[in-house]
C-alpha cells in the first residue's frame, strides 16, 4: 500500500510532539489503549478525535501493527530513522553492524568479480549497483556512529544527575569498548574495511579498464564514493578519539583518585588507626629541634673557649691520709664528750675540766664542748657561788664563774 | 650564600612544615628564582628542600610525625569520596572551589563518622582544627571565618591517593588503549 508523501509529511507536520513522543521508545509495542492516552497528551487544539487519529497513523503507516489484528502496534522503521536523523539523535552502529556492511561489500565484491569474468554487463550494472548502496550504509553507519557519540558524550557532559565518577568512568568506558576500539580495528590501514576497499576499488578499475560495463559515469562514482566513504570513516575515528580521550583520561584520574581515598577508608575500617600505617598519611616535615642555635650563643660559646683554655681536670687523691684529720677528730671527741662526763659527774668546775681534758684544742673547740655539754638534756648545770677564775686555753686567757655539772636525773 | 633574600623568613616557615606556593608572593618568588642556591643552602644543615612539579616548595619528611596528620588524611579522603560519589571531577571541584565548614560532608553518613571516631574526630567543631592546621602548612586558606580553598599544595594528597590506588581492583590506566594517535596518523596519511 503506496502512501501519499504529501498526506504522510502534513500529518507528521501536524503532530511533531506526538511523533516525539511515540519514537522515545520505538522498540515499545503499545496497546490501542496506551496510543489513545498517547494521542490525548500530546493532542493540540485543532486534533479531531483519538480514534481518527490513529486511523490516519494506521493509514499513513506512522504505526505498524505487530501482527494482524493484534491490537498492539509500533512506530514504522523508517519513520523513527527519519527523526534520528531530523533531530540528530541517531545510534551509534556497533562495530558488528559496520563488520555487517563490510563483509556484505565482500560477497558483492565477488559477485562483481565473477560478472567482470563472465563479460556480462547487466549483471556488473547490478553488482555495482549494489556495492554502491553498500558504500551508501557504511557511510551512513559510519555517521551515525559520529552523531551518536557527539551526542552521548554532550549528554555526559551535561548530565548533572547523582551518577558517581566510578559510574561515570564505567559509562565512557563501555562507550570506548563498544563503538569506538572496535571500530579502529575495521578501519586500520591493515584492518578487513581497507582490504575490502581496496578490493571494491580494483575491480571497479578493472570494469573500466576492460570496457565491460559501458556507465563510466557510474563506475567513477563508485570510486569516488569508495575514497569518500574511507576519507568519512577516518576523520569520523579521529574526532570521536579527540571527543572521548579527554574524557576518558580525565575521568581515569578522577577513578583512581577516588578508588585510592576508598582503599585508605576501607583499611582504616579493616585494620583501625593503630594499624592503619604510614602509607595513606602524606608526611609533613616537623623540627624536631624547635629552636635553632643563634648566632649570639655561637659567639659566646667561642669566646669561652679562646679566654678559657682548657687545662687538666685536677687529680684526686683518694688514698686514705696517714693523721685523722683535725676535724675529724674534734667531731669524735664532741661526740664522746656525753659519756665520759657521764662517767665523772659531779665535776664543780666544768670548763677547768674541759681544758684539762685536751690541752692542745683551740679555744673555740674547748668551747664548742662547753655549750655541747650545758645545753645536753642528760646534764644539769649551774653557776657557782666561788668568784672569777682565770683559765689557760691553747691560745687564750678566759675570765668566767666555774660551772657545776651533775647528772639531770641526780 | 648569606646574600639569599628571605631567608631567615622562608626558614622560619618551612621548618614548620609549611608549603610555599605562589600565594606567598615574594618569597615564593626568591625560591623559585634561587631554587639550587636555596636547596643547597637548606642541605649544608640537613635539610632537603623539594620543589615540586606544580611549582611550591616544602622540606622532605620521610614519615609524618604531627599527630595531625592521621586527622588531616581520613578529612580529606572523605571529602574526595563524596565529590567522588556526587559525580563531580575530583581536583576541579575540591582545588577550585570555595568550602564551607558547615557544608563539609563529614558527619552526613554514620560510615564517615566511623572513620572520623578512629582519629578522635568526634564533633563537627574539630574540623576546624583540621582545617586551621591545613592553613598553618600552606595547604589551605581561610577566605571568611567559616570558609577555605584548598591551595595547590593540597595536591599531595591527590597524588597519594593515586599510589594508593595500585591497590585498588577498580583503577584504571590512565591512557586509553587503543585510542593513541598512531592508529588515526596512520589512517590520516593514507586518506
Amino acid at each position: 500500500m503506496r502512501v501519499n508523501p504529501a498526506d504522510f509529511f502534513k500529518f507528521c507536520a501536524s503532530h511533531v510532539p506526538l511523533l516525539r513522543a511515540l519514537c522515545e521508545n520505538s522498540e515499545e509495542e503499545r496497546s490501542e489503549a496506551q496510543l489513545f492516552d498517547l494521542i490525548r497528551r500530546s493532542a493540540t487544539e485543532d486534533d479531531v478525535q483519538p480514534e481518527a487519529t490513529l486511523r490516519n497513523m494506521n493509514r499513513l503507516r506512522v504505526v505498524v501493527e505487530t501482527e494482524q489484528d493484534s491490537g498492539f502496534y509500533l512506530p514504522a522503521g523508517p519513520l523513527v530513522q527519519m527523526l534520528n536523523y531530523l533531530l540528530h539523535e541517531a545510534s551509534p552502529a556497533t562495530s558488528e553492524m559496520v563488520r555487517g556492511f563490510i563483509n556484505a561489500l565482500d560477497h558483492f565484491c565477488g559477485v562483481l568479480r565473477k560478472c567482470i569474468e563472465s563479460d556480462d554487463p547487466t549483471q556488473v550494472e547490478m553488482a555495482v549497483q549494489d556495492v554502491s548502496q553498500t558504500l551508501r550504509r557504511i557511510y551512513d553507519a559510519v555517521s551515525a556512529t559520529h552523531d551518536g557519540i557527539l551526542a552521548a558524550v554532550a549528554e555526559f557532559k551535561t548530565d548533572r544527575r547523582g551518577v558517581s565518577v566510578q559510574q561515570k568512568f564505567r559509562r565512557i568506558v563501555y562507550w570506548m569498548e563498544v563503538y569506538v576500539v572496535p571500530m579502529i580495528e575495521i578501519i586500520r590501514v591493515d584492518g578487513v574495511m581497507e582490504a575490502t576497499f581496496a578490493e571494491t576499488e580494483r575491480l571497479l578499475n578493472k570494469a573500466n579498464e576492460e570496457s565491460v560495463f559501458t556507465d563510466l559515469g557510474a563506475i567513477d562514482r563508485s570510486r569516488r564514493f569508495v575514497r569518500l566513504v574511507r576519507r568519512h570513516a577516518l576523520r569520523v575515528f579521529e574526532q570521536c578519539r579527540k571527543e572521548i580521550q579527554p574524557l576518558y583520561q580525565s575521568l581515569a584520574r578522577s577513578n583512581n583518585i577516588a578508588a585510592g581515598a576508598a582503599v585508605a577508608l576501607e583499611r582504616l575500617r579493616r585494620d583501625g588507626l593503630a594499624k592503619w600505617g604510614s602509607e595513606p598519611l602524606v608526611p609533613v616535615f616537623t623540627l624536631r629541634q624547635q629552636y635553632a642555635v643563634s648566632d649570639a650563643a655561637i659567639r659566646l660559646a667561642l669566646e669561652r673557649a679562646i679566654l678559657q683554655p682548657p687545662e687538666p681536670a685536677p687529680v684526686l687523691n683518694l688514698s686514705a691520709p696517714p693523721v685523722e684529720p683535725l676535724a675529724a677528730r674534734h667531731r669524735r671527741w664532741l661526740n664522746s664528750l656525753p659519756d665520759r662526763v657521764a662517767a665523772v659527774v659531779p665535776l664543780e668546775d666544768l670548763l677547768h675540766w674541759l681544758i684539762e681534758d685536751q690541752r692542745e684544742l683551740e679555744t673555740n673547740e674547748i668551747l664548742t664542748g662547753f655549750s655541747t655539754l650545758l645545753f645536753h638534756e642528760k646534764f644539769r648545770c649551774k653557776l657557782t657561788n666561788d668568784g672569777v677564775r682565770t683559765y689557760e686555753t691553747a691560745g687564750h686567757l678566759l675570765r668566767a664563774h666555774p660551772v657545776r655539772i651533775e647528772s639531770a636525773a641526780a | 650564600m648569606n646574600s639569599l633574600p628571605h631567608l631567615q623568613e622562608l626558614f622560619e616557615k618551612l621548618k614548620t612544615g609549611y608549603h610555599v606556593s605562589h600565594e606567598d608572593g615574594l618569597m615564593h618568588a626568591a625560591l623559585m628564582q634561587r631554587t639550587d642556591d636555596y636547596a643547597e643552602f637548606f642541605g649544608a644543615i640537613g635539610l632537603k628542600l623539594i620543589r615540586h612539579e606544580r611549582d611550591f616548595f616544602y622540606f622532605e619528611s620521610e614519615e609524618g610525625t604531627s599527630e595531625y596528620l592521621p586527622q588531616v588524611a581520613v578529612f580529606c579522603y572523605i571529602l574526595i569520596d563524596h565529590t567522588a560519589n556526587l559525580g563531580l571531577p575530583i581536583e576541579a571541584t575540591l582545588m577550585g572551589g570555595t568550602h564551607s565548614l558547615r557544608g563539609l560532608p563529614h558527619f552526613t553518613l554514620d560510615s564517615y563518622r566511623a572513620h572520623l571516631r578512629q582519629v578522635d574526630l568526634l564533633e563537627p567543631d574539630k574540623l576546624r582544627r583540621v582545617v586551621s592546621y591545613l592553613v598553618r602548612i600552606g595547604w589551605a586558606k581561610w577566605v571568611s571565618t567559616d570558609e577555605f580553598t584548598f591551595l595547590r599544595p593540597f595536591c599531595r594528597v591527590v597524588e597519594r591517593c593515586l599510589a594508593l590506588s595500585e591497590h585498588s581492583p577498580d583503577r584504571a590506566h590512565e591512557s586509553a588503549e587503543g585510542l593513541n594517535d598512531d592508529a588515526g596518523a596512520e589512517g590520516e596519511e593514507d586518506a
